[in-house]
């Protein structure tokens, strides 16, 4: 469904990310891993059109995305969880979520966006008219993947997710992208956090400075020295 | 009726401008004081620097309400600047068009990753903005006399004005403007009327100096 | 080097001199007229560009000051029959006096910029002008001054105005000129591109944007009181009018803000222009005319016409192997310092927390003098927000903070800075419009030793030479590569001679090469005796370099050490990978 090669991509002239492959299968559920400063918000970005392709092709459903401008991108089914969240904080929880369904097709399903969301993370039914700038980490995440979910994507883009939550909520948030996953759709997941990211994907990848320098099954990537190198330096 | 959406047009015109030389807010800031100027000009030239006004059939007509007496024009100016300032407010707070407008000014990328195109926004923002002034000057010119060097004078309530209702604000900036206007009109009432604007642009002076955070 | 040229100083005070000679050829009162208004603008755009100008700070109100000259002049000239000549001294301290009381209590507001400064300069004048409607100062019906004799200096009154005028435009040109090529200047410059790191790096931004402001203002109340006496009638409305305000950013627009003959060089250009092209219906299409060419060049040459002729010169000059290898300059040997028994840093239990989140939840480390510490941990783990707390950019909510036995939990950023602190930015953040020479010279020159321009520069240069850049002196920072606008920052954290460095991810963006060359020169900095920490992702690069290591998680230090003791310590790897892998 995604096809991603050898691509590459830089801000300004500091290359980011080199020579990157990947696949995302439909259905599937598909993590990349890796320290931070590895590339994995620049390969996230580049995806969801808001970073230029400085070379290689990104193709989803075989068609390049690479010349979509960047609000059109969502049009063609993919839904961006960002880093740190960034909601609209002046806005209220309902009024982010319709920022979700803002492009035209996903607009005519909106109340049945809505129900579905609000069915997933029944807090936001009641906070739906607080300001979404005063909720707290965990809220906001949800708040976050409920955006995504109203554009009724086929593959949703979720960048850490567990960034600067507490342990618990991780967990929640975790258990929530295994539930839309088990609904029919394709996640790609970038993450720090290893433990939480195995448990949930079929396919890893483990990103470095930009580079793959692993890939495979959960199980088998986890005892890939390699993994420990990329994290930890030379050690062992 | 034409002249809003012809300087709708101008207004779009003049973004596209800005956008295509990437001019930053400061030179954008100069480039429109000169066209201030050339316009100073061809108004001049075409219309001599004298003193003019806009009559029309209902200038003198006043109404009763009270014991007071409100001038009609001066009434209708007070209405249509209502009815936009909520219009807007509407506007803004509960169409989809608004909504992303406000969200592209919270976070650009994450809005235009959704799906709101943002280039189109600014040009239709920009193009509105111009239509405002445009009906502004309309009930200028028909509660004012004109002349070609009191364009300026207005530079200041216009900022004055924006201020104080908090950038951003429709609804504040009515109120700002409701507040501006009343507090010269009681100056004026009490004192000499020379000492109106200074009570405007005290107040504004000491709001930006107390917080300036926008 | 080119070949020598007139000093600038000079050529002004000559052409003033040759100008001062004109009314000697008994010409038509008509150039005499025109040449009065040449000075006029020429002193009014050039005395805006003092602040505006150089340290970005727009301000609308020039009128305000000129209005406040005119009637100072006219007030006392009519009603306290103060001779003339008398009242010009007293207009530009009025105006002056005024400017710096405003200037005093604005500049104190954190958050007063850019296009706010604009507002409230606006605020003034119209506050001013109706000051001097509703009091005495005018009253409304304007001020008459023909009756005010004008002392005769040599031959009729006008041309005693003419001199007057012309001694104004030469005090204000030669102002700039003294500026621009002070420390004062190099600093309002700084101030247009980064305030906050100019502040930083030493520069007093609050008494140097005063004074330039207060400078500004006395020559627009001098040059108003002369005009006050030209025109002889005054009133509110034609002297307090934002037109004149407006005109006077268009001259020094149209001809470079950033240059200190920009300003003169558009009154010049405008005022010819508007002069030539009187006579019949075109009288006032010129002025058209001139608000076209205005945006057209600011269009093309947003440094205006200065910046126009500026860059064909450097396109002329900077050809490939044009420039001769500078000598090298040695950098002063500093004797090996001896190892102070303290610690160069050293937190105790420092916390910090944003909206709830707490950032830092009770750090406490040291740093020894002379070591390479590397500071890692997870995404989120605090590193950035340590190096924030401790250079000053952000105030700890509790715990101590010593740099060499000072607590500096509670200084500001720029103290600290001046303390013997220096921090290098994630991306860099150089001072655009300062070339690589004068952006290391600023920190040399404001940092601990104070030195002037030219032993800035060439303490700059040595820099520069340590740090490989020597060849790029006089380039802009935008014309640098990555590594090189890296080593730029670092050459300016070092210029001011810190005892300790703050590098945040210096590697990050960098090539295999180019992480090489870093490397190596963070090893220098440390031999010549500098105390390093460095912020970093990349684990071997720390592996590498680090002397000891110290690892935060949740902004707590979780192990610290040497690197490969630390990054099998199970707590560290539990940290990075999970629970799965400890």
């Amino acid at each position: 469904m995604l096809e991603i090669e050898h691509l590459e991509v830089a801000h300004g002239d500091a290359v980011a990310v080199w020579d990157v492959s990947l696949k995302v299968r439909p259905r599937e559920l598909v993590t990349v891993v890796g320290p931070n400063g590895a590339g994995k918000t620049t390969l996230i970005d580049a995806i969801a059109g808001l970073l230029p392709i400085r070379a290689g092709t990104v193709r989803l459903d075989g068609s390049d995305l690479a010349p979509v401008p960047a609000h059109e991108v969502c049009r063609h089914g993919i839904a961006l969880v960002p880093e740190g969240r960034r909601l609209f904080p002046a806005m209220t929880v309902e009024e982010n979520l319709e920022i979700g369904c803002y492009a035209r097709p996903a607009r005519k399903l909106r109340s049945q966006s809505l129900e579905r969301v609000y069915a997933t993370f029944p807090i936001l039914r009641e906070r739906r008219r607080q300001l979404a700038g005063s909720l707290s980490g965990g809220q906001q995440q949800m708040v976050a993947i409920g955006r995504a979910l109203m554009a009724c994507p086929r593959l949703l883009l979720l960048d850490e997710p567990s960034l600067g939550l507490a342990p618990q909520i991780v967990d929640q948030v975790f258990e929530v992208v295994a539930g839309i996953h088990a609904e029919g759709v394709a996640v790609l997941l970038v993450e720090q956090n290893i433990v939480q990211a195995f448990a949930i994907a079929a396919r890893a990848y483990v990103l470095e400075q930009g580079r793959i320098v692993a890939e495979g099954a959960p199980s088998e990537v986890a005892q890939d020295p390699r993994i420990r190198e990329a994290y930890l330096g030379q050690s062992g | 009726m034409l002249i809003a959406p012809g300087f709708f047009a101008v207004g779009i015109a003049l973004e596209l401008g800005f956008l295509r030389f990437r001019i930053n807010e400061l030179t954008s800031l100069i480039v429109t004081f000169g066209l201030t100027v050339i316009l100073e000009s061809l108004i001049q030239w075409i219309w001599t620097a004298d003193f003019r006004r806009l009559e029309w059939p209902y200038t003198r007509v006043s109404l009763r309400l009270g014991t007071l007496f409100v001038g009609l024009t001066g009434l209708l100016a007070f209405g249509a600047a209502t009815l936009l300032a909520l219009g807007t407010w509407a506007w803004l707070r509960w169409s989809y068009l608004g909504k992303a407008a406000r969200a592209s000014a919270q976070d650009g990328p994450m809005a235009g990753a959704f799906g709101v195109n943002r280039h189109r926004l600014a040009l239709l923002l920009a193009g509105l903005s111009s239509a405002y002034a445009a009906v502004a000057g309309l009930f200028i010119a028909l509660n004012h006399t004109l002349a070609p060097s009191q364009i300026y004078s207005w530079i200041g309530v216009v900022f004055a004005a924006v201020i104080i209702g908090r950038l951003g604000n429709a609804l504040g900036l009515l109120a700002a403007s409701v507040f501006i206007a009343g507090s010269e009109a009681l100056t004026m009432a009490v004192t000499a009327p020379g000492w109106a604007p200074l009570v405007s642009f005290t107040l504004l002076i000491v709001i930006l100096l107390l917080r300036p955070e926008l | 080097m080119s070949a020598p040229r007139l000093p600038p100083a000079l050529g002004v005070v000559a052409a003033g001199l040759a100008l001062a000679l004109v009314p000697a050829l008994k010409l038509p009162a008509f150039y005499e007229t025109f040449l009065y208004l040449v000075f006029f603008w020429v002193s009014l755009a050039t005395s805006w560009n003092i602040l505006s100008g150089y340290a970005g700070y727009f301000s609308f109100g020039h009128a305000a000051f000129f209005g406040a000259g005119v009637y100072t002049t006219a007030t006392l000239a009519t009603a306290l029959d103060v001779p003339f000549l008398w009242t010009l001294p007293a207009a530009g301290l009025v105006a002056a006096l005024l400017g710096s009381g405003i200037a005093a209590v604005v500049f104190r507001v954190h958050g007063v910029r850019g296009e706010l400064f604009g507002l409230l300069t606006l605020a003034v004048t119209f506050v001013l002008s109706t000051i001097a409607l509703n009091t005495k100062i005018d009253g409304g019906p304007g001020v008459f001054l023909a009756a005010v004799p004008i002392p005769t200096l040599f031959g009729a009154p006008a041309t005693t105005l003419y001199h007057l005028s012309l001694a104004v435009a030469v005090l204000s040109a030669v102002a700039a000129l003294a500026i621009y090529r002070s420390r004062w200047g190099m600093g309002l410059f700084a101030i247009r591109d980064d305030e906050d790191v100019a502040e930083v790096l030493g520069v007093p931004t609050y008494r140097y944007k005063l004074v330039a402001f207060g400078l500004s203002c006395f020559i627009a109340g001098l040059i108003g009181g002369i005009h006050a006496m030209f025109v002889t009638y005054v009133t509110v409305a034609e002297t307090f009018s934002v037109g004149l305000a407006v005109d006077a950013i268009m001259m020094a627009a149209l001809g470079g803000t950033r240059f200190w003959y920009g300003p003169a060089l558009g009154a010049v250009i405008v005022t010819s222009l508007t002069q030539s092209l009187t006579g019949g219906e075109s009288a006032i299409l010129n002025r058209a005319l001139i608000g076209a060419i205005l945006i057209v060049v600011i269009v093309f040459l947003p440094d205006g016409v200065a910046g126009g002729l500026r860059r064909r010169r450097r396109r002329a000059a900077v050809s490939p192997g044009r420039a001769a290898p500078a000598a090298r300059v040695e950098m002063p040997r500093e004797p090996a310092r001896p190892q102070p028994a303290a610690p160069v840093l050293a937190c105790t239990d420092v916390k910090k927390a944003f909206r709830g989140l707490q950032a830092l939840a009770g750090v406490t480390l040291e740093v020894r003098a002379g070591e390479i510490l590397g500071l890692i941990g997870p995404n989120g783990s605090g590193k950035s927000t340590l190096i924030n707390v401790v250079s000053g950019y952000y105030r700890s909510d509790g715990g101590r903070i010593a740099l060499e036995g000072r607590d500096i939990a509670r200084l500001r950023a720029h103290r600290i800075a001046g303390l013997g602190l220096a921090r290098t930015y994630q991306i860099p953040r150089s001072f655009r419009r300062l070339s690589v020479v004068d952006n290391v010279a600023l920190a040399a020159m404001f940092g601990g030793r104070g030195l002037g321009r030219e032993s800035g520069r060439s303490l700059a240069r040595s820099w520069l030479a340590f740090t490989g850049l020597e060849a790029k002196a006089d380039a802009l920072p935008d014309e640098l590569n990555l590594l090189e606008r890296k080593f730029l920052d670092l050459a300016r954290a070092l210029a001011s001679e810190p005892r300790l460095v703050l590098l945040d991810e210096v590697l990050s963006g960098l090539t295999l090469t180019q992480m090489t060359d870093a490397l190596a020169l963070v090893r220098k900095i440390r031999d010549r005796g500098t105390t390093v920490i460095f912020v970093e992702h990349i684990m071997r690069a720390v592996l590498d370099l680090a002397d000891r290591v110290v690892v935060l998680s949740y902004g707590q230090v979780i192990a610290e050490g040497l690197p490969r003791h630390v990054m099998r310590d199970p707590g560290v790897v539990r940290a990075y990978l999970g629970k799965a892998y400890a």
